[in-house]
């Protein structure tokens, strides 16, 4: 087994009841690699992010962290292990203060004060603004602002894999670039990063590898360029809509 | 009537409220993490009283050591609550509202099996240490020293169970889990364990609330309903999940309750209560002290 796939799924289903949304997804992502997940509304992108962190029971499929089989983890057992989920819709604690958050961030490390101290300022330098709001209910926040504190809840638990769901949607695009600024630096220091995003372009200049997903399946994968060229992305991602524009 | 009788009334009526608040209270720790609306902690405020009577009275156990016992055993009949009534609903899809029964038939077997064992007699249980029913008074201001003792331990309690959500690592996991359940298990939270937890905790706080009512309500198996319709009305004035809240709305109640008493007939009584009731609700659907429920996306 390679030692530097950080992220390994096998044949992973899950739904909602008896209902399959997601059929037979596996992937695959390395130490300081970016993959994208890209798809239309409804193809069912948060719904493989919440079987992989096991928000969501998941029907079939093996799930590998850094080369530890972790099927059987519960979603807060796989955040201690190194796994971390910024969910859909910037899923905070909002009466929390910023600050409150930050450290409510950390619960699943147990950390002591001084390790809190430490990880907190590790936050506000990723992020300034978060200093001068530390005291302020997160829920005052701006929407870019609120994305940010996500991001930087998710990154100072130091996780060896971080999964973005739609970390962009919303911002103003020089928001979206300081996301990707940062995510950037996240891949240098050697996190593997999987991403869901709706900026197909932007995502495709940076992440190395991608996945297209339409209606819970795995239909296409390919670096950037590969995909790219087979214009399958533009099909999938925009489904019917591409097709009706092509003939018009 | 007198400004003293009015003075007396009101402390009757704060003494009453602060009862009313802690009921209010325990039904808010038992919510916080799961929504559910525990529909037999008035049954568990029964025990807390029963328990304090057979601790205190028949055993002649001290205060000190016999109320702490009787929250430990209260926190464990929660905690079975929590195991039978409410955790096998997890596995249920969908959801469900399904504790509405499951914690109300949990209730009538509690409530059942009091009254198979001791009987719908009322029994006395003495005032706490250093405190009495003698009458005592300041100018125009009449009371007694249980009556103060209940509405310090009341306020001191509420105050002592905020101070745990605000101030502590594992009140905030609690806070989290209640606005976001998913969110906070992203955290790395476990919403279950704080769930027993809670019912665990809200049992022990029911007991108290049972044994420092006793010695003025006398203890009996009869009370839990009565009690949890009163602190229900309290959280519905001052709003679910808010502590304070469900002090303000208790003391309002109490108040209106014991003014009532002597001021109208008792049909009248129970519109004046209604009316404020509703007209809280219409100006303040939330409650006066809360906040509207689900999250602004
Ligand atoms: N809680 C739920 N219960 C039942 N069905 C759901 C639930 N959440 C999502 N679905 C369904 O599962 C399918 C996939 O939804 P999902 O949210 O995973 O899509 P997505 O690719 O993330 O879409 P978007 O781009 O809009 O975020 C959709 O058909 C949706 O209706
Ligand atoms: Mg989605």
């Amino acid at each position: 087994m390679n030692a530097d796939i950080m992220l390994d799924v096998e044949g992973l289903a899950a739904g909602y009841g008896r209902v399959p949304v997601i059929q037979d997804i596996s992937l695959k992502l390395r130490r300081g690699e970016a993959i994208a997940i890209l798809g239309a509304n409804g193809a069912g992108k948060s719904t493989m992010l919440r079987a992989i962190s096991a928000l969501l029971s998941r029907a079939a499929g093996t799930v590998r962290l850094a080369g530890d089989d972790v099927t059987g983890l519960s979603a807060e057992r796989l955040v201690a292990a190194g796994l971390s989920h910024v969910a859909e819709g910037r899923r905070l604690f909002r009466k929390l203060s910023v600050e409150q958050n930050l450290e409510l961030g950390l619960y699943a490390l147990n950390p002591p004060a001084e390790m809190i101290a430490e990880r907190r300022e590790e936050a506000y330098e990723l992020f300034p603004m978060l200093r001068q709001k530390a005291q302020q209910p997160a829920g005052s926040l701006s929407g870019g602002q609120q994305q940010m504190l996500c991001i930087a809840q998710a990154l100072t638990r130091h996780p060896k894999v971080i999964m973005l769901d739609e970390p962009s949607l919303g911002l103003a695009p020089i928001l979206v670039e300081e996301v990707f600024r940062t995510l950037e630096k996240v891949r240098r220091a050697g996190q593997a990063i999987l991403l869901v995003e709706q900026v197909v372009e932007r995502t495709l200049a940076f992440v190395d590898f991608a996945y297209v997903l339409q209606n819970g399946r795995i239909v296409s994968k390919g670096t950037p360029a590969e995909l790219a060229s087979a214009d399958v992305v533009r099909r999938a991602y925009l489904g019917e809509a591409v097709a009706v524009v092509d003939h018009a | 009537m007198s400004g003293e009788d009015f003075f007396a009334l009101l402390v009757s009526g704060l003494t009453t409220g602060a009862i009313y608040a802690m009921v209010g209270v325990s039904l808010n720790i038992a919510y916080k993490p799961t929504n559910v609306f525990n529909m037999a902690q008035g049954g568990l405020i029964m025990l807390g009283m029963m328990f304090t009577w057979v601790l205190l009275s028949v055993l002649g156990l001290p205060w000190i050591l016999g109320v702490p016992l009787a929250m430990a055993i209260v926190a464990a009949v929660g905690l079975v609550e929590e195991r039978i009534a409410v955790a096998p609903l997890h596995n249920v899809a969908g959801h469900s509202h399904a504790w509405v029964i499951t914690t109300l038939a949990f209730s009538i077997i509690l409530v059942n099996a009091a009254d198979q064992i001791w009987g719908a007699d009322p029994r006395y249980v003495a005032p706490m240490p250093g405190t009495s029913l003698t009458h005592h008074r300041f100018g125009i201001v009449g009371f007694n020293t249980a009556q103060i003792a209940i509405i310090v331990i009341a306020f001191a309690s509420i105050w002592l169970v905020e101070y745990f959500y605000h101030h502590t690592r594992l009140g905030r996991a609690v806070l989290a889990v209640s606005e976001d359940s998913d969110g906070a298990r992203l955290c790395g939270i476990n919403p279950l364990r704080l769930t027993m937890g809670s019912f665990a905790a809200g049992g022990a706080f029911a007991a108290l609330t049972g044994a420092i009512a006793s010695p003025i309500l006398f203890a009996s198996t009869e009370f839990g309903l009565d009690l949890l319709i009163k602190g229900f009305i309290a959280l519905a004035i001052g709003g679910l999940g808010s502590n304070w809240g469900a002090l303000a709305g208790a003391i309002l109640i109490a108040c209106i309750e014991t003014l009532s008493s002597v001021y109208l007939s008792p049909g009248m009584r129970q519109i004046a209560l209604l009316a404020v009731f509703l007209a809280v609700l219409l100006m303040r659907p939330n409650g006066m002290f809360g906040r509207p429920g689900g999250r602004e996306v």
